[in-house]
This record gives structure tokens, sequence and C-alpha cells, in this order.
């Protein structure tokens, strides 16, 4: 964990948010959405020291739980009615949309997939067919049985 | 601060910017960019049945950032490889654990204020985790009705993402049958699982199920999958004649965020412990039936 890695970390946060916010700005070119944009950029500020939270909990804990664990952890604790600046950091990050970070996230995750399209020719359709019902499995059977708890709880 | 922990294995220094400024910059250029279009293409919806099918802006981006890739357009177009090479490709699995985390940030603070309603929620939170096994109690039967033999086991076990992979790979090796079940199921995952977990997102709404325990089942391990699936499921909810004035996007997200902090703290143990011995089970148990001839 040496501060020259900790930095590069820091840049490649700081390229992400650009890119966030530069993708939520066009949002509002098709217009319909309007965007606060310097309580965006200390938002987005705030995020990045929490990532930075994250990863360092991650590099410095021996379990096995991704930073992206630790980062929903966080973010979660900071927002609660208990935490002592909950507002605050809820005005600046809810400049932020998750639309906008979902778009960039799926836009990396496209071209992360891009050596790996020759793939598909080793695919034989029963792995296709599995995998739809692997799939449809864990989603129908966390719903399921979600639905079932939480009726009996008398939730919904 | 200490560094007299020594790390085992040197980790190597994956954002490293040393000469490779081109790159970041290249591959944010192409995101971006991808991303933009995406934005400008905007929510397409349509009707199917009682409700709507809704394909966010994100998936858009996805497509558009595939087909600048060197295996897509960039085989034809030899400039685009230029711009988006390998090495960018190599650099976006690490940016994407970078963004992903933003992301987990995001939906933690959709659960923070929602933190009474979530703890509220806590048993069905934890007990939904074990749906999780719905991958092998219904794909199991059917990869073994395709005439798949160990290879079920691996291919069904769960999502097949990464620490599956490590998982198998270190119990039956990456070459054995089972192995290549993994492997099979994890590449189809990187090819169509955001996709179909986005389209699912949207589905499922349809089938009468709570957005509440859909919201839950989005939390399945996979980081680009949950996004897909829980942004799809939560857009839909809020156009949803039935439930847009019954339950908030925030609240979906709530449930979503919480949930897949549940799968990543306990998705790998719940592998080890309970998921692969059961699929064994019930593969000694089913093997007579489907293999009877050959047995």
């Amino acid at each position: 964990m040496t501060l020259s890695k900790t930095l590069n970390e820091l840049k490649a946060l700081v390229l992400c948010g650009a890119v966030i916010l530069f993708a939520q700005w066009v949002n509002t070119i098709r217009g319909g959405t309007t965007m606060e944009f310097l309580t965006a950029v200390v938002g987005m500020f705030i995020i990045i020291l929490i990532s930075m939270l994250s990863l360092k909990i991650k590099q410095l804990l021996p379990w096995k739980i991704p930073a992206f664990a630790w980062a929903s952890i966080l973010g979660l604790l900071v927002t609660t009615p208990w935490c002592p600046f909950q507002q605050v950091v809820l005005d600046f990050t809810n400049a932020v949309t998750t639309g906008a970070v979902s778009s960039v996230i799926l836009a990396v995750a496209g071209v992360s997939i891009g050596t790996k399209l020759s793939d598909i020719k080793r695919l034989s359709w029963r792995m296709i067919i599995v995998a739809i019902f692997v799939f449809c499995g864990t989603f129908f059977g966390s719903a399921l049985i979600a639905q079932l708890i939480l009726s009996v709880q008398g939730i919904i | 601060m200490s560094n007299e922990k020594k790390v085992p294995v040197a980790e190597e220094d994956v954002y490293s910017t040393e000469g490779r400024w081109p790159v970041f910059i290249k591959l944010m250029a192409v995101t971006g960019v991808a991303a933009a279009l995406g934005e400008l293409v905007g929510t397409v919806k349509f009707p199917v049945g009682p409700g709507n099918v809704i394909l966010l802006p994100m998936i858009f981006a996805m497509i558009f950032a595939v087909l600048v890739t060197p295996d897509a357009l960039g085989s034809k177009i030899k400039a685009l490889k230029e711009i988006c090479g390998e090495k960018e490709v190599k650099l976006s699995e690490s940016m994407l654990t970078l963004v992903l985390i933003i992301l987990g940030i995001k939906l933690g603070m959709s659960a923070g204020p929602n933190i009474e309603k979530v703890l509220a929620a806590g048993p069905a939170l934890i007990l939904q985790e074990l749906g999780n096994l719905g991958t092998m109690v219904i794909g199991l039967p059917i990869a073994m009705l395709l005439g798949m033999r160990r290879e079920a086991v691996g291919s069904t076990l769960s999502i097949c993402r990464e620490p599956t992979l490590g998982l198998i790979g270190e119990i039956y090796g990456i070459d054995s049958p089972e192995g290549l079940g993994v492997m099979g199921t994890y590449m189809v995952g990187n090819l169509f699982g955001t996709i179909f977990f986005g389209l699912l997102g949207s589905f499922g709404l349809l089938t009468g199920i709570h957005p509440y325990a859909l919201g839950m089942a989005c939390g399945m391990g996979s980081g680009s999958m949950m996004t897909a699936a829980s942004q799809a499921l939560a857009a839909s909810v809020t156009v949803s004649p039935v439930w847009a004035n019954l339950v908030t996007a925030d609240e979906v997200l709530a449930f979503a965020a919480t949930s897949n902090i549940c799968t990543n703290v306990d998705g790998l143990y719940m592998e080890f412990l309970i998921a692969l011995p059961v699929a064994n089970f019930l593969y000694k148990k089913l093997s007579p039936v489907f293999f009877k001839d050959k047995a």
C-alpha cells in the first residue's frame, strides 16, 4: 500500500468521476432533467473520498469481501438518519444521478468484453440455455423467498 | 498505517499512470462517448402485456461500447484499434472495479435514509440469500436433461463470476468437467448477462411479485448485472400504473443495495458450504433418472 499506488487510484477515480459528470450533463441536453453542476462536482468529490476509503478498507482487511460491498456499507452509514452529517452528504451527492453512473459502468463493461467476443464461437447452444435458466433461477429464487417472508411479516 | 505486514504476492499497480496516460485518456474518451450516446438515445419503453419493458440509456451505452472494441468493428476498421485496442480493454477491467465502487456508494446512499425499512425487512433480506440456490434447483435438471454430466454441477453452481471460477478451479481444476461448466456460464454471463438482467429487472415486475422482493433479487453478486437489473426495475416501478404510487425507486434500490451487500459477504462461503454439497447431492439423486440407460 504505497503512496504512489494510492495516488494512482485517486487519479483513476477522478477520471471516472469526470466521465460520469459528462454523461449526466449530456442527459440534460436532451431536456427534461437539470443539473446543478457545482453541487454535483462537490458531490462527486465526496463520493471519490468514500471510494478511496473503501479501497483502503478492502486492502487492509484479510476477509474476502469486495471493495464494492464496503462502498455500499460506507455509503449507507453516512446517510442514515443517525449520521450527524447525513443531510450535508445527501444535499451534494443527490446531484449525481445513479443513472449516469450506470451508463458509464455499462460502457466500461462493454469495452471490457471487447476481447472476449470470440468466445461466442466456443459456446454451445446448451450452455446458453443452461445459463438462462441459471440467471432466472437466482433472480426468481430470491424474489419468491423474499415475497414469502415479506408477506408473512406483513410488510407487503 | 504500517507497512510491516508483507503482502504475500506483490500486487501489480493496475492503475499506474506511468507512461500510460494515452491509454487512460483513450479509454475514458471511448466510454465517455459511448455513455453520452446512450444518454442521447435515452430511455426507450415499449408496452408488453399489462406493463412496460424499459431499455435504459445504459443498455445502449454498452452496445455502443462493445461495437468499437477490437473483436467487433475494430477487426474491420484499423483506425479503431488505435483508439480502443488490447491495452484499453485490459485497463477497462480494472476501471470497472472503480466505477462499480462509485455505484456501490450511490446505492448505499439510497439505503441509508431508508434504513428503518431495510432493518424491518431484515429476515427477508437474509433468507432470500438462499434463493441464490435457485440456480441449481432449476438449472441442474435442465442441464442434465440436455445431456450434460459433471459439467452441469459447475455451470449451475451459481451465476459463476470470478470468485466461483477460483473456487472450482481450486477444488476440481479449471480443465475438469466441472471447470468447463463454470467457464461456460461465466462466458455467457460476460457476453449476455448484463443485457439479460437489464430485461429481467423490467420484465420481473410483470409477474406480480412485489418490487421490494424483486429489488432484493437484484443483488446476486455481480456488480454490472445487479446494476442493470436494479436500474431497470427502479425505472419500471416509477412508470408502472400499479406500483408508481406505492413504491419509490429509492426503496427498490435500497433493497437491491443491501441484498447485494449480503451476497458479497456470504456469497463465496455459501457456495462452498451449501451450494456445492447440494449440487453434488442433486446430481447423485438425478443421475439414475437421466442416465439410466447409460449407467
